[in-house]
């Protein structure tokens, strides 16, 4: 059913990191757990672009996203909140997300209003679904040339694991479905409720 | 070794006495002679000093060891172990001297005769052969015939179905949608559990009668499933002028027509199939009643737990029932055509059946095929319109429009309205063309279509010289017609207006043709309307004037002036000459059918005519 999925909401991220001697049993675990991913899961290359204001003291930071292989896919314009981590009862981190799709002038636009450029990353990888939890397992690079992407470093050589599900409140069963999953991909890899991309 | 000089004192080490914060080390300065001495002297333990005698000078003990004791002794022992080592390597390398390095003596064996050893290794051997016999029996009881044929059979089950071993170790195969995208629960577990069929099992699991059994292969595989997913179900929808309340059995309403398989299905197929359609059917119906008690109509719905009575229009009457018929005799589970015994029900929509359960599995495959997020930090979606052009581009009512066309029930009523309609439609036009005699000859084509929601019609209007062809359109509830004129006229299920519109079609073409022959016969067109004026007498005096159409001709002489008045076989002509006043009046007004049953057409007859009226 087609729901609008801009405005607030909640996501639970929990992340973990897996070698690239275990990458090929994460694949195989994952293509046999979730939903239309007999193919081999869908693989994506993103490009991330973290923009800060300041305005006076405090500062601001929101994120836009670009898919570098669906050239017509709207650019994302995302905000994240604070993660929550501390809440020993919950099983993964939740922040507060407002996302809104843009047209491609989004980098203009958020110069002229005075955001400035503080990162670039380019996350390639394969995405997978399972239910309502969205699974990344991806690698970091970083730039130098966006155009040519046979010339970006990796980071590291190992893969970034991330599940995501978004909730319309706080206190949803989406954490459930989250965890329960997350057991599904032990022991190849140890999903925590830690900030992984920092 | 003679030249070898050990020295005896104790290596100084510079001992690190503080390291400042610059990380300047100190080092303890080296300790003077008496400053050493005087260490040494601490050492002496002068409470062991025994008394003696007075005066005399006290006598040490022997005990009392001297400084150099220790390192003497260590020397002594590393000298000692030197040595050994010396002498060990001097004998090994020189072990002639004082080693005899000689073989180890054989252990004698024991001998036995010859025949105690044949009899022991033919003990041996029969005990390994004893093994192996036990192996290759149990490999000849796997690899027997049967349990080949077994195997194969559930390598062809296991091709067309899910199935997984049970921990404890039965087969058990899966019945239900989920996979596919179902998200129903259904009322009984969808499972199916696979056995090794024996002789007694196999007549009672099959249901096809002992006659056909002969001369085929014996069933090998066993299927059991549970019992409230045995018989047979169908969803059956019939569109009748009043509503079935009343329909409980299959040999009523039988099963879908099928195309018959290449092959004839194994009977545990059948089985299976008879019990995957129970679930579907079920998951077919619970959805169709949740969205019908939930549709917001002014027409009075009955939903119950077996049927759906839903009136689509109370004049005419029409009535959309819905029933899900259900059977549990084991006996009928079967998928073939049910021999029907003739009733009062109405027959079956077959067509709208089979529209339902696309529509299901339509949905279930939209819930499957989620598009990928692009970028990933978007969520799925099953709207590739919704994900290209943003979430943002579409307002809150076009998405929800999008969630409506989700609505099995909803697209349902539109396609039997609509096939209501169609009949109806038919009807109509049927009756129109049969109704007009003569020129111009009207004629209808279907076009063909696989849509359920949108119909086609030409009805050409044929004369000499020439045709048109008006394009009727119906969509559910409204008809759309293509004027001759240009541009569109839509109207609802109104048989006296749509007729009216075709009519007045014909009329126009009518008219077009009439101007076309004045022109030939160079008459002036002074005016001509598709609808007439009221300021023309003959309008005002014909009773159905909105249907005729109007010219206005000026005779190539310039003398005389006619006022023609074309409706449905009609033509009405006043004749005005042109010199005439007003209160002069028309001079001749003559009104006569233009129909030409007698064998003239339109073109000729107005071609006489004008020229009798020239």
């Amino acid at each position: 059913m087609a729901t609008k999925p801009s405005g607030q909401s909640y996501e639970y991220v929990l992340y973990g990191s897996v070698s690239p001697a275990n990458h090929a049993a994460l694949l195989h675990r994952l293509r046999g757990l979730c939903t239309g991913a007999t193919t081999g899961g869908s693989t994506f290359t993103d490009r991330e672009i973290t923009y800060k204001i300041e305005a006076g003291a405090a500062s601001s930071k929101v994120k836009v996203r670009q898919s570098l292989d669906a050239p017509d896919a709207p650019w994302l314009l995302v905000y994240h909140g604070q993660l929550e981590l501390g809440d020993s009862s919950r099983a993964a981190g939740v922040r507060t997300v407002v996302s809104a799709a843009c047209s491609h002038t989004l980098t203009d636009c958020l110069s002229y209003l005075g955001f400035m450029p503080i990162g670039e990353l380019v996350l390639k990888g394969q995405v997978f679904r399972k239910g309502g939890v969205k699974v990344l397992v991806f690698t970091m690079y970083q730039p130098s040339d966006v155009t040519d992407l046979d010339s970006i470093q990796p980071f590291s050589q190992n893969y970034l694991v991330e599940l995501t599900a978004f909730a319309s409140s706080s206190q949803d069963r989406a954490i459930d479905e989250l965890r329960n999953f997350a057991e599904y991909l032990k022991p190849i890899v140890q999903m925590e409720k830690t900030d992984g991309l920092r | 070794m003679e030249d070898m000089k050990v020295s005896l004192e104790s290596l100084y080490t510079n001992k690190v006495k503080e390291i400042d914060y610059e990380g300047e080390e100190h080092y303890q300065e080296r300790s003077s002679l008496s400053q050493h001495v005087t260490e040494l002297a601490q050492r002496v333990d002068f409470s062991e000093v025994t008394e003696g005698k007075e005066g005399e000078p006290a006598v040490k003990k022997a005990t009392q060891k001297w400084p150099w004791e220790q390192p003497h002794s260590k020397l002594k022992q590393a000298l000692t172990e030197v040595s050994v080592l010396a002498d060990m390597l001097h004998i090994l390398h020189d072990h002639r001297h004082y080693m005899a390095m000689d073989t180890v003596a054989p252990r004698p064996t024991p001998s036995l005769p010859l025949a105690f050893q044949y009899i022991v290794k033919k003990k041996a051997l029969a005990r390994a052969a004893e093994i192996l016999k036990r192996g290759t029996e149990a490999l000849t009881h796997s690899s027997s015939r049967e349990e080949r044929a077994f195997h194969r059979a559930l390598a062809e089950l296991r091709r067309r179905w899910r199935v997984r071993r049970a921990p404890n170790g039965n087969i058990l195969g899966d019945l239900g949608y989920s996979t596919a995208g179902s998200t129903h629960v259904p009322q009984s577990r969808a499972i199916f559990e696979v056995k090794k069929s024996t002789g007694t099992e196999s007549s009672q699991a099959v249901s096809q009668p002992p006659a056909e059994e002969q001369g085929k292969e014996k069933e090998i595989l066993s299927i059991t499933i549970f019992r409230e997913l045995r018989g047979s179900s169908e969803v059956v929808i019939f569109l009748s002028s009043s509503p079935v309340r009343a329909c409980e059995s299959m040999s009523a309403v039988g099963t879908i027509p099928r195309v018959p398989p290449r092959r004839p299905l194994p009977s545990w197929e059948t089985k299976i199939l008879a019990a995957q359609n129970i679930i579907f059917n079920q998951e077919l119906f619970s959805h169709l009643t949740k969205e019908a008690y939930n549709t917001k109509t002014t027409l009075p719905y009955e939903v119950y737990t077996d049927r759906i009575i839903a009136p689509l229009s109370l004049n005419p009457p029409c009535w959309l029932s819905v029933h899900h018929v259900r059977e549990y005799d084991d006996n009928k589970q079967r998928l073939e055509p049910v021999v029907v015994v003739p009733s009062e029900l109405p027959p079956v929509r077959w067509d709208l059946v089979v529209a339902a359960k696309l529509l299901l599995r339509q949905r279930h495959l939209r819930s499957v095929a989620l598009f990928p997020p692009r970028p990933t930090s978007t969520r799925y979606t099953d709207n590739p319109t919704l994900q290209n052009a943003g979430a943002n581009a579409l307002s809150d009512s076009k998405i929800k429009t999008a969630d409506k066309k989700d609505n099995i029930f909803q697209s349902l009523l539109k396609m039997a309205k609509h096939m209501h309609n169609e009949e109806r439609l038919r009807q109509w036009l049927v009756e129109l063309v049969g109704s007009s005699r003569g020129d111009p000859v009207l004629q209808l084509h279907w076009v063909p279509s696989l849509s359920m929601t949108e119909t086609a019609v030409y009805l050409h209007v044929k004369s000499e010289g020439g045709g048109h062809s008006v394009n009727v359109q119906l969509s559910v509830e409204t008809v759309t017609v293509g004027l001759v004129e240009g541009g569109t006229a839509s109207c609802p299920m109104d048989k006296d207006k749509l007729l009216g519109i075709l009519r007045h079609q014909v009329v126009v073409y009518q008219m077009f043709t009439a101007v076309q022959v004045a022109e030939k016969a160079s008459w002036i067109i002074l005016q001509s309307f598709t609808r007439p004026q009221l300021s023309s007498t003959l309008a005002r005096d014909s009773g159905n004037y909105l249907e005729a159409c109007n010219i206005l001709l000026q005779s190539p002489d310039a003398h005389n002036k006619l006022d023609i008045l074309l409706e449905w076989k009609h033509v009405s002509v006043s004749k005005t000459h042109t010199n005439a006043s007003d209160a002069d009046g028309p001079c001749t007004a003559t009104k006569f059918k233009m129909d030409s049953k007698f064998g003239q057409s339109f073109h000729q007859r107005f071609s006489n005519l004008l020229g009798t009226m020239a």
